[in-house]
């Protein structure tokens, strides 16, 4: 297990340096570069901040040192909100944009497993057909819906929650956005736990079980509910990728200063190395989830461990 | 009497998705392309045109502004339905891009097996890794403006990884039955093998992937749109009109509703048929 | 709502059979005309009509029938364990207490306590994520209220008792570590956990080796005899009830159809459909002198064949899958493969229909070897030699219709043939292996197994191929319908002159079909010889218990038969032993079998890989 957890550690770096290179040249190969836009700057100036920040060499040597720095955690200068680094950057806004995320994933596992376990259940039942709808709504309804919606009904109609906006420490700001993040979320946590058990509770060994007069607590906790887990696990990885994404949107639509809109501004702007350590940041993320998930798999069902990566 | 049905945890029908789901999709979404194609033509107004007399108005009857205008006048009415002209069109052709590049790529790693397949499925599992939204992001961000056959190519290219993979797996155990094994034995040459017995049995798969990716793909386009890097002014899609609608909620908040409402329902009836048809072709899985 | 049928229909439906099972003192449980019916409606199935049957202490209670008998579905419903909703009719007294009115509550008191079931499939009984020792401590735990240590302690004597190797590393181990006949050990030792007085075993040895299977018959045997508890063995084979049932039912759709003592029911069966399920297995005569062997069609010389195994965390082992096979088929001339699973039995007809390539030696076609030949050459020549599969339904493109695959062959290799003429030919092929006209549109998922697999027969024989390869052509199949293949195969060999190189792990049939007959061990040759020699006076060691692993369906002889069975589990192949393969399984071996491997050597008319077949002489 150990083993395994350290081979698939070192198997990311690789694939980030993959991210970083590819990132790297799609960036460079826009036409324009940071101080191209906005107000025209004197040539003589612009030079200066080509040079200063190394922009006038060639791109395998900005490449290189872009690496460089890297090893050692430097991210850069964001050349166009010059009063921060990079690194400060994502500093200031990763908090609001973690709190959100874990805060929307959180509520969709806690929502999600125990709906999809109750509809499989009462299989063919009132929670069955309230899973099934909720789930094809929640699945049709994307991010950039719910979350003006719900901003409209709770916030400008019911005046229960604020409509936008942070206040450092307020809850209550926190509330739409990782409701609006989870929807979709919880509805393909709760569809694939419920399929999930469903399948494990027709296999043989929990008619196995049955027939040992375990007990129907007993037979669906500790024989069915590990197996029934594993594609919701499985699902971890997307679903973070998902959160990310919809992260975008939501602190958009809140306007929460996250991370998110650092992504889209830097893009827009040139402002290379913010967008190199948005992608980083982001790849790193979904890239741990996906590890997490499959050592989570490899925990719940042993016959994994022993197979070849 | 008691349970005369002791079976077990589960017991009665599953709730009626399948077939009927799968048809109330289709039907619903003929009619929405159908509406999409010829619906504008109902309407005085062009997509562009300029009311100055009603601007910001309410959906009403007596104008002419059906489903109401934004504040620059122009009819939400015909704006909607352009709007899910394009983003239908962007869904099926990223669809289809999807498509032809992830079944070429899965059946000929699948049927290849060996060492052809495991580095085919090494470049895919690296691609899968790399958080793709990103780079199209970068990718629509840094080309995409103005550029909608660019935005295709890009949003088509994120689907065919996930496809790749189905269809290869889906070969693989094609390739293991034995009924590939009699056509080998029987002397049928490789392509033969692959367009008449592989193919054919593939169909199906293709068929329910592609119909839930299309809903996916207009979600995308929607997402790029609303974040302000997809489709531009003056044109519209739903994802644009959307955003526009975001910003006036409180005072024209029909520009919200009416292209959120067309998109959820577009979305909702291709979920419904493609989990239709997966329940249709693939009895067993839930 | 638990509904009694009408009583007239009740006693219309099996009058003689209704009032034949006792009440005594000693019964454990009674079944008293228990009917299931699945789906709901006027679309009502009935799976069991009203079935009586009892057990008693100390007894063994054979019940055979063929698959769909309803004969699981009548303990499954006593018990409560059905998995898709049924109705459930009739009464099924354990003790005082009728089953079927008993709540799930107070039926878990007594599923796993009083009464223990074992099912068929072991690999996929046993819950994946939990280790051995904790699923056996488990029901001691609930039932008996015993703490964990002293579970454990009880769960360790129980694996001893089922004699299961190694018991303290297993138990540490997870199912997918143990292997087939290790895991249904396991299933034994947990249904025996808390001493049951009834036992219910469903098909425990379907999924085995005949070898594992008598082992496991063996086992059961001695639990009967220890314990007294009351067996009830579910099967669709008489061979596996012979050894050990007292009594047998017999049940066909859902009916109990014969019941009586296992003498009785076995050598004078009333029934002809009883006779009919024991008519396959009797000792049938080895095929007699026939004309010798044509030219020959397939040579294999030396061949090897080797696979890649991954043994975990990325290193590749190979593993040798066949060795050194040598084996020439002539022209009119049937030779049977036999030996356990995992003897590269199918390996053996995919290399040499060189579907796989072999890493050694070589296959030769009717004296052209196709490893030399450009591919289009090869594929050509394919029309001279056919296979038929185990899986019939797996071996035809559920999109094709009938006359399509049957037709495929002549599309490859007859293009000049027209549409009408092909589409005559197909139906005069499907004629003779007796499915007509109207099969021709239809598709594979609408046909039964055995019509499946005469359309197999039909495809491979269209062209009229000098080699038929069958790969377990019958083990999918029904017992009646077993009887129909073979009898087609035995024809067109007869009266074409075609050759058949047949694998099966059924050796009544290779004995009926083959002129002679190759015994393989871990993919290297063991014995070859006439099949008349081989039945009469084996030579290896291996093949000696191999026959003596096969079942008879005879309570006179079965328990003896049974006694004398001594084979062990089968080594990895990743880990073969030195010298002789079979010496860790041999009773016979001595120090030279562990330094080198036996010669391949002539013996008579056959040949035979023993350091030891001269002094054991036959």
């Amino acid at each position: 297990m150990l083993r395994y957890a350290v081979r698939r550690i070192a198997g990311i770096v690789p694939v980030l340096l993959i991210l970083v290179t590819v990132s790297f040249v799609i960036v460079r190969l826009a036409p324009g570069g940071p101080f191209d836009q906005a107000r025209a700057l004197p040539p003589r100036i612009r030079a200066e901040l080509n040079q200063l920040y190394g922009l006038d060499r060639p791109l395998a040597v900005q490449y290189w040192h872009y690496l460089k720095g890297l090893a050692h955690g430097d991210l850069g200068p964001s050349y166009k909100l010059r009063d921060d680094t990079v690194a400060e950057l994502i500093a200031q806004g990763l908090p609001v944009s973690l709190r959100v995320g874990l805060g929307a994933l959180a509520l969709a596992l806690l929502a999600g497993v125990p709906f999809g376990i109750w509809a499989a259940l009462g299989r063919g039942g009132v929670a069955d057909y309230a899973l099934n709808a909720f789930a094809a709504l929640a699945l049709a309804l994307p991010s950039f819906v719910t979350g003006p919606l719900l901003a409209l009904s709770f916030g400008l109609w019911l005046h229960w929650l604020p409509v936008a906006g942070w206040q450092p420490g307020a809850w209550r700001y926190l509330i739409l956005p990782a409701v609006t993040l989870s929807l979709p979320v919880c509805a393909s946590v709760a569809r694939l736990m419920r399929g999930g058990l469903l399948d494990v509770l027709q296999a043989s060994f929990i008619r196995t079980a049955r027939a040992r007069g375990l007990g129907r607590w007993r037979v669906l906790l500790h024989h069915a509910m590990r197996p029934a887990l594993l594609p919701v696990v499985s699902y971890l990885g997307p679903a973070v990728t998902y959160l990310v994404t919809g992260s975008l949107v939501v602190e958009t639509v809140f306007e929460l200063p996250g991370t998110g809109r650092y992504l889209v501004q830097g893009a827009l702007d040139r402002d290379y190395t913010l967008v190199m350590g948005m992608v980083l940041l982001y790849g790193t993320l979904t890239l741990l989830s996906n590890l997490a998930a499959d050592l989570i798999h490899a925990w719940l069902d042993p016959r994994v461990r022993h197979e070849p990566l | 009497m008691h349970g005369s049905t002791r079976a077990c945890v589960m017991s009665r029908s599953d709730p009626p998705r399948g077939r009927r789901g799968a048809l109330l999709g289709a039907g619903m979404i003929a009619l929405l392309t159908l509406l999409a194609l010829f619906g504008p033509r109902l309407s005085p107004y062009a997509f562009n045109t300029l009311d100055w007399r009603h601007l910001s108005a309410a959906p009403s009857l007596t104008d002419g502004h059906w489903l109401g205008t934004d504040p620059l006048g122009r009819d939400l009415y015909v704006r909607t339905l352009y709007g899910l002209r394009l983003s239908l069109l962007i869904g099926v052709l990223a669809t289809a891009v999807s498509v032809v590049i992830g079944v070429a790529w899965g059946a000929v790693a699948g049927y290849a097996g060996g060492r052809v397949d495991a580095w085919m499925m090494r470049l895919v599992d690296v691609l899968y890794a790399l958080p793709y939204l990103f780079i199209v992001l970068i990718l629509a961000t840094v080309f995409g403006h103005d550029s909608i056959t660019l935005l295709l190519v890009a949003i088509g290219a994120v689907g065919w990884l996930t496809l790749a993979r189905a269809v290869r797996a889906q070969t693989l155990s094609l390739k293991r039955r034995e009924f590939i094994e009699a056509a080998r034995a029987a002397g049928l040459a490789p392509q033969g093998i692959l367009l008449r017995h592989i193919l054919p049995n593939l169909a199906g798969t293709i068929a329910v992937y592609a119909t839930l990716m299309i809903p996916q793909m207009i979600t995308f386009e929607s997402f790029l749109s609303f974040l302000g890097l997809g489709v531009q002014e003056p044109r519209a899609s739903l994802g644009s009109l959307i955003k526009d609608g975001a910003s006036e909620m409180l005072a024209a908040p029909w520009m919200l509703l009416v292209p959120a409402v067309v998109l959820v329902v577009l979305l909702l009836c291709f979920n419904l048929l493609g989990d239709g048809l997966r329940d249709a072709l693939n009895p067993t899985a839930r | 709502m638990r509904s009694t049928p009408p009583r007239a229909e009740r006693l219309a439906a099996a009058p003689h059979l209704a009032l034949e099972e006792g009440n005594g003192p000693d019964t454990v449980l009674a079944i008293e005309s228990l009917g299931v019916d699945f789906g709901s409606g006027d679309q009502r199935l009935p799976a069991v009509v009203d079935v009586s049957l009892s057990v008693r202490r100390g007894e063994c209670l054979g019940v055979v029938g063929e698959s769909g008998a309803g004969k699981s579905q009548t303990f499954l419903a006593a018990l409560g364990l059905l998995s898709s909703p049924a109705r459930v009719s009739g009464r099924a007294r354990l003790g005082v207490e009728d089953l079927l009115g008993l709540p799930e509550r107070e039926l878990d008191r007594i599923r796993g306590a009083r009464v223990g079931m074992v099912f068929q499939d072991p690999m996929t009984s046993l819950t994946p994520h939990m280790r051995i020792g904790e699923q056996v401590a488990e029901p001691i735990i609930r039932h008996l209220g015993a703490s964990r240590r002293e579970a454990r302690g009880r769960a360790l004597e129980l694996l001893e008792r089922v004699r299961l190797p190694d018991v303290a590393r297993r138990m540490r181990q997870y199912p997918h570590e143990l292997s087939g006949g290790m895991r249904q050990r396991v299933m034994i030792a947990i249904a025996l956990a808390c001493e049951p007085q009834l036992l219910i075993l469903d098909e425990p040895t379907t999924a085995l080796d005949v070898t594992l299977q008598a082992q496991i018959l063996q086992l059961l045997g001695a639990i009967k005899r220890e314990s007294g508890v009351a067996l009830v063995l579910i099967t669709h084979d008489f061979g596996a009830v012979a050894g050990l049932a007292d009594r047998v039912a017999v049940m066909r759709s859902g009916r109990l159809i014969e019941l009586g003592t296992a003498g009785e029911v076995m050598k004078r069966p009333r029934e002809p459909y009883t006779r009919e399920l024991l008519r396959p297995l009797s000792g049938e005569a080895a095929s007699e002198s026939r004309a010798a062997p044509g030219p020959a069609v397939l040579e294999l010389n030396d061949l090897g064949v080797r696979f890649a195994a991954d043994s975990g965390w990325g290193r590749r082992r190979l593993w040798r899958a066949l060795d050194a096979i040598q084996l020439t088929l002539g022209a009119g001339e049937a030779v049977g493969v036999v030996g356990e699973s995992g003897c590269g039995k199918s390996t053996l007809t995919r290399a040499a229909l060189h579907l796989i390539r072999p890493a050694e030696g070589r296959v030769v076609w009717m004296g052209r070897p196709p490893a030399g030949l450009p591919a289009r050459e090869v594929r050509r020549l394919r029309r001279e030699l056919q296979i038929i599969f185990q899986d019939p339904l797996a071996s035809l493109d559920p999109h094709l219709t009938v006359e399509r695959i049957v037709a495929e062959p002549l599309t490859i290799h007859c293009r000049e043939l027209g549409a009408s003429e092909r589409r005559e030919r197909v139906r005069r092929m499907l004629e003779r292996v007796g499915l007509d006209g109207p099969f021709l549109t239809r598709h594979p998922h609408e046909l039964s197994g055995g019509q499946c697999q005469r359309v197999g027969i039909a495809r491979a024989m269209i062209l009229e191929p000098r080699l038929l390869v069958c790969d377990e052509p019958l083990s999918a199949l029904d017992v009646a319908t077993q009887a129909q293949v073979l009898r087609l195969l035995t024809e067109l060999k007869s009266a074409q002159g075609t050759a058949l190189l047949y694998v099966s792990h059924n050796l009544a049939t290779v004995r009926h079909l083959c002129d002679r007959v190759l015994v393989l061990y871990l993919g290297r040759m063991a014995e070859l010889s006439s099949a008349r020699r081989l039945f009469l006076a084996p030579r290896h060691p291996y093949t000696r218990e191999l026959l003596a692993a096969i079942p008879v369906p005879d309570p006179d002889l079965e328990p003896a038969r049974l006694a004398e069975v001594h084979l062990g589990e089968p080594p990895s192949p990743l880990e073969l032993p030195s010298g002789c393969l079979f010496r860790t399984r041999c009773p016979h071996a001595i120090a030279v079998c562990a330094e080198r491997a036996p010669l391949w050597e002539r013996a008579g008319e056959g040949w035979v890989a023993c350091h030891r077949f001269r002094e054991l002489g036959s």
